[in-house]
């Protein structure tokens, strides 16, 4: 069966939309704006792509990533220098990085944390979600109280807004995890109850 | 065992992008790699046509076989550049007498050309009571030469939205051959005099 091709001119048009100057010059004017709007913005481009993967692909992916985690180890990387100050400066003032941003962040950060996210188990997903609601509040804090500039391109002040972004970021995650977690099936008691696990907590596909 | 070796490429590839991309773990941000490239190899300055508080045209080139210390302002600046001043003086008072004005000079530039007319400098450098034959203060009245020596110094000016502007402070080290060889704190007033003895 192919692979539906409407995820992947969804993710297009909305990659170019946000690649359009008039959107992302004021994207980029403000620290959140670009650090909290555009990047998972363009995460999300990478994971609507995720969809048009066909599954024969998937097949050839899952034989050298059953479960996810180069995947995932990959997602994180790319997350991990997007987030450095200095990454975030130099897409400012150098094209090459503007353009690296655009590309890496949909296919090197969207892109695997989807093929992850469909491979993990309950164990992997829960710690992925821990992962990121914590980051989210650990650099809410951060940049809230850090003294000075992180970025030499944005001001103090859209450093705190970036922070309460994050802040809020973490809490709606939080949130919907624990809606997630009580508005789920329960765990069978008896004879169900390893199957339940191979299905739920292994991820066992 | 496929699934292994990609995981482990991954685990050796990522921490690996992330030391080259962090300079070794030592500069997560835009000032701290200036600092580390500006260590590792003292960057060529380009040819910029400045104008000091008398109205003379002044090039960083005119220092050429001396040590410059430079730092950039703007006058009406209420925060960083009153401190950055202040090193200045404090730095020019603990050199050698023999040294200030001969060997190692004081240059301070202001990214606000519009503003900081030589009077407006002129009047910024009495209230300092510096010394005009070893500290001088300048600007750069050609906006696309400024924008090229800001940029090889690394200094980023924003406008803060009251007719000021936020910048990246510290005091810079020209060497002997007009390049810029070192980058320092803006209050680190002995490590930049201890750096000095090694050059004057």
């Amino acid at each position: 069966m192919s692979a539906p091709t409407a995820p992947l001119a969804v993710a297009g048009a909305l990659l170019a939309t946000l690649a359009l100057p008039p959107v992302a010059r004021p994207l980029e004017a403000s620290m959140a704006g670009h650090m909290a709007v555009q990047i998972p913005l363009l995460v999300l481009c990478g994971v609507i792509a995720f969809a048009a993967v066909p599954a024969a692909a998937r097949r050839r992916l899952a034989a050298w990533d059953p479960r996810g985690l180069a995947g995932l180890g990959v997602a994180l990387t790319a997350m991990a220098f997007w987030m450095l100050p200095r990454s975030l400066d130099a897409a400012l003032t150098e094209p090459h990085m503007e353009i690296a941003k655009f590309v890496t962040v949909p296919l090197l950060w969207g892109l695997p944390l989807a093929w992850s996210w469909s491979r993990l188990g309950l164990i992997g997903r829960g710690f992925v979600a821990a992962h990121l609601v914590g980051l989210a509040w650990v650099l809410g804090w951060f940049y809230l109280n850090a003294p000075a500039r992180l970025c030499s391109n944005y001001l103090l002040d859209q450093q705190h807004d970036l922070g309460r972004a994050f802040l809020a970021y973490g809490t709606a995650a939080a949130v919907a995890a624990l809606v997630r977690l009580l508005g789920g099936a329960p765990r069978p008691v008896g004879a169900g109850a390893l199957e339940w696990d191979r299905k739920h907590v292994l991820g066992n596909h | 065992m496929r699934a292994v070796l990609a995981t482990a490429a991954v685990l050796v590839a990522g921490p690996a992008v992330l030391w080259q991309a962090t300079d070794g773990l030592r500069a997560f941000t835009t000032e701290g790699a200036r600092r580390v490239a500006v260590a590792a190899a003292p960057r060529p300055l380009p040819a910029a046509t400045l104008q000091d508080q008398d109205g003379r045209p002044l090039g960083i080139g005119d220092y050429a076989g001396t040590v410059v210390l430079v730092d950039f302002i703007y006058t009406r600046c209420p925060t960083v550049c009153t401190r950055l001043t202040d090193t200045m003086r404090e730095v020019a008072a603990a050199l050698p007498a023999d040294s200030l004005g001969r060997r190692v000079h004081l240059l301070s530039i202001s990214f606000d050309a519009a503003n900081d007319t030589p009077e407006a400098l002129r009047d910024y450098a009495a209230a300092q009571g510096a010394d005009p034959r070893s500290w001088r203060f300048a600007r750069m009245p050609d906006a696309d030469e400024q924008a090229a020596l800001l940029k090889a110094f690394g200094i980023v000016a924003v406008p803060d939205g009251m007719g000021g502007y936020v910048h990246n402070a510290a005091v810079h080290v020209v060497d002997a051959e007009g390049r810029l060889a070192a980058v320092h704190d803006f209050d680190d007033v002995a490590g930049i005099v201890a750096g000095l003895e090694g050059r004057s």
